[in-house]
């Protein structure tokens, strides 16, 4: 395995580590943003390193006597992380509220790290009505006044334009390994993308970027290694991470994913903010005009939908099928994945729908879903192929 | 607990809102068929707005409700279901949504559907407003693209009062709540005359409000009754009251409704007439009601010599701030009603209203109702029991249930819960005597 995404990885599997040694080393601020939409470029402007926090993989204790269990695992877990202590090395959170369960992960950490500075913002939900452009500037505008507040050192246009530059060059370049595979499905297993982007939330932006560049020509030079194995496009898992062993799972039984539209993959990456002009108003623009690129479930916007996205990622990626995964008591997703299901099933591609879950998960019983799932559909390929 | 089985003493004139009610579900049962255009509502009560239009307004929590209340409400939830709505979801949304299939789609061969179920008329426009409730957005939403994507709709956000700069009613962050609140009220009246063609009566609207301020204001007269000792109604009777100032809010005959209510509950004082026979234990409801089990757990508790003296649900909602509405210049105290709705606070600031109410009415004890698929309600209640309880040094019993589900409802829990906390209040009366 390539010793760059060796330690890409090892940064995906612990995040939080690379956060607080760069904190030590460069006696920096860390403002963690909860997922998904929160510019990251404003906190990077301010001299931070933006953290989009992550959901751990440990179990959950302490949350328990501060939610109910039945919210989904990435407001438990960062709950429960902030009860621990484990958020300690943040000198500053932001929440977007992408959803109402958001709402409860902040008031925990109200309570359990009143020692963290909070910023709580409602970033527009229904995108298209008339103020939603002018609100989400606004409140842009007061986050980079935070920002600046907490290192110290205040966003103005240009610091904003140049942090606005580097993640869009740090997206194309992810971008461009995601074209990679989809020209040569297998070259990177479907963990290893999505620790490529993960590891791209919680490290300095400018690290990340070097080591892919560094990566790049290594990835370029890899072939295919099996033209047998079932295209697969992996869709939803929106705030958290999949849970690693079911993208193995996904492989070992014969599937390859060509492409996604997770949180921790494409969905992240797709969009750039425009260079030009006020750089507060092109982030309030990129957060609307994003959904136009990859429709996102928690966003009301009569423009976009996500299914007829994804039928055309699915087509484009020629892809044989799609497993949806879905976390459970994730409201957004649940309340669209109907009309996916509906529209999968009337354009004839096969789809199966995985419930994740925080503690407890029958990976065997996964195993044997997914092993039937990618044999019918390799059966289909093989029928309509005539072999 | 004593051996006798007892029946909570309900307010009679709460079944005067039947003929309201009745009413109501007609007019929307027959709206098309007398060329009104209809409205989902997915959220607060903003009726006024639609009754200066003409407009008959379906409230999508209502009728969910109203289902549940007629026991109706599990086929369309299987018909969600089966559509793909897992049983996590809102269950009013999932109770509508099915009633949503059946209006679009017809019911199923072979499914017997009851008649508020399979009765739904077909939106003409579609408003969202439901403070804190994202869920509400992606429900409307759902519905939207069942019905094609083709009915016009709009949405109006209640920003969340977080507390940070003031406190209830008052600074920085209450009145920028309050301002673009009342901002989108504007547009929304442009919205109701872009569809309809027809231009906004404001002296209609503010004839209305005055109507809503005036059967408000009677309704938290006749609860603020309750704090007298014994009792003489409960919450059990203020949730089955609520329709007036809920779905009804400005409907003819709200206002006579709430001061029939209100004599009903003075003439109890008179008599020295208790809500519970032998009221021992005063306590809160935090969370909203089980509609399928209203009368049921009004009983239960009323066995346990215990008066739900107050709730949240009753108390911080439903134009609880009726003094703040200008009846001329309604549109501001229209917003400070929903800025400052009960599910639209942050736990500093809820957490600060129960503990005053709990004062006001002698409260024992909590009774903590987490409705398992509502996460507005259930999002901040541990925090809450914890503030709360330590502040007052009065016990909690949390249990989960639901709004109109009742697959989350266990009734061997709430016994034991119920009985530990009311065995912990006897305790501790003891041992202060």
């Amino acid at each position: 395995m390539s010793k760059i995404l060796t330690k890409l990885s090892a940064v995906a599997a612990r995040p939080y580590e690379a956060a607080r040694e760069w904190k030590t080393e460069h006696s920096g601020k860390v403002i963690g943003a909860f997922p998904m939409h929160v510019p990251c470029e404003i906190a990077h402007a301010a001299g931070a390193l933006p953290v989009i926090l992550q959901e751990s993989r440990e179990p959950i204790t302490m949350a328990n006597a501060y939610i109910y269990p039945f919210y989904c695992g990435i407001v438990r877990s960062v709950a429960d992380d902030a009860a621990r202590g484990k958020l300690s090395f943040l000198d500053a959170a932001i929440f977007g509220i992408t959803c109402t369960q958001e709402f409860g992960a902040a008031e925990i950490l109200r309570v359990v790290a009143p020692e963290t500075p909070l910023a709580v913002f409602q970033l527009p939900i229904a995108l298209r009505e008339s103020w939603a452009l002018s609100e989400a500037t606004t409140m842009l505008a007061k986050f980079a006044d935070i920002a600046g507040g907490v290192t110290g050192q205040a966003v103005d246009k240009g610091s904003l334009a140049n942090s606005i530059r580097l993640f869009n060059r740090h997206r194309t370049l992810m971008r461009t390994i995601y074209d990679l595979r989809r020209g040569n499905p297998g070259i990177l297993a479907a963990k290893e993308m999505m620790d490529i982007v993960k590891s791209g939330m919680v490290m300095p932006r400018e690290r990340h970027l070097s080591m892919l560049e560094q990566l790049l020509p290594e990835l370029r030079e890899r072939k295919r290694p099996s033209a047998d194995e079932v295209p697969i496009f992996v869709s939803g898992h929106l705030c958290e991470a999949p849970p690693t062993e079911i993208l193995d799972l996904i492989e070992e039984v014969g599937g390859v994913v060509v492409d996604d539209d997770l949180y921790h993959g494409f969905r992240h990456i797709a969009t750039d903010v425009r260079e030009n002009g006020n750089p507060i108003e092109a982030l309030a623009e990129w957060y609307l005009e994003k959904n136009l690129v990859v429709p996102c479930p928690t966003k009301v916007d009569p423009e976009a939908d996500w299914h007829e996205y994804l039928t055309r990622a699915v087509r484009l990626s020629r892809a044989a099928g799609v497993i949806v995964l879905a976390p459970k008591y994730c409201d957004p997703l649940f309340f669209y994945y109907p009309d996916v299901k509906e529209t999968l099933e009337a354009q004839a591609i096969p789809h199966l729908l995985i419930e994740t879950e925080h503690e407890a998960m029958s990976i065997e019983g996964m195993r044997t879903r997914l092993e039937t799932f990618v044999d019918t559909v390799r059966h289909r390929q093989q029928l309509r192929l005539g072999t | 607990m004593s051996d006798e089985v007892k029946k909570a003493n309900r307010l009679v004139s709460t079944k005067l809102a039947k003929k309201m009610v009745d009413e109501y579900w007609n007019f929307i049962r027959t709206a098309k068929e007398e060329g009104k255009l209809v409205c989902l509502l997915t959220g607060a009560a903003i009726n006024p707005f639609f009754m200066v239009m003409d407009i008959a307004w379906l409230q999508g929590n209502g009728y969910a409700s109203r289902t549940a209340g007629r026991h109706e409400e599990r086929v369309p939830q299987q018909a969600s279901e089966a559509r793909g709505y897992v049983r996590e979801l809102c269950s009013y949304a999932r109770t509508h949504i099915g009633c949503s299939l059946f209006t679009e789609r017809g019911v199923p061969e072979g499914v017997e559907a009851g008649e508020i179920a399979s009765g739904m008329p077909k939106p003409d426009m579609m408003v969202s407003f439901y403070p804190s409730c994202t869920s509400a957005l992606h429900w409307q939403q759902s519905v939207y693209r069942l019905f094609g994507k083709k009915i016009p709709s709009f949405n109006i956000i209640v920003p969340f009062r977080w507390g940070k700069n003031g406190g209830y009613m008052h600074g920085q962050e209450y009145q920028e709540c309050v301002a673009f609140v009342v901002k989108q009220l504007r547009e929304f009246v442009r919205f109701l005359e872009d569809v309809t063609g027809r231009r906004f009566d404001w002296d209609r609207l503010s004839e209305l409000m005055l109507y809503v301020k005036q059967a408000a204001i009677l309704r938290l007269e006749a609860m603020a009754l309750c704090k007298a000792k014994p009792a003489p109604a409960n919450f059990f009777d203020w949730s089955i009251s609520l329709g007036p100032v809920n779905y009804l809010t400005g409907w003819p005959g709200t206002r006579e409704f709430y001061e029939q209510l209100k004599a009903d509950v003075e003439g109890r004082i008179a008599r020295g007439e208790s809500s519970v026979p032998n009221e021992k234990y005063r306590l809160f409801w935090q969370g909203i009601m089980n509609w399928n089990k209203i009368g049921w757990l009004a009983d239960k508790f009323a066995n346990f010599d215990a008066c739900i003296v107050a709730g949240a649900y009753t108390h911080f909602a439903f134009w609880h701030e009726p003094w703040a509405i200008d009846p001329e210049n309604p549109l501001e105290g229209i917003a400070i009603n929903f800025v400052e709705h009960e599910l639209n606070q942050g736990v500093p600031l809820f957490a600060d209203r129960i503990v005053e109410a709990c004062r006001e009415y002698s409260v024992d004890g909590l009774v903590v109702h987490g409705p398992r698929t509502c996460k507005p309600w259930t999002n901040p209640q541990f925090l809450l029991v914890d503030d709360v309880t330590k502040r007052l040094g009065i016990p909690a019993a949390v249990f989960e249930g639901d709004m109109v589900d009742t697959v989350y409802y266990q009734d061997g829990l709430i016994d034991t819960k119920v009985e530990a906390m009311l065995e912990a209040i006897a305790a501790k009366r003891a041992q202060i005597a």
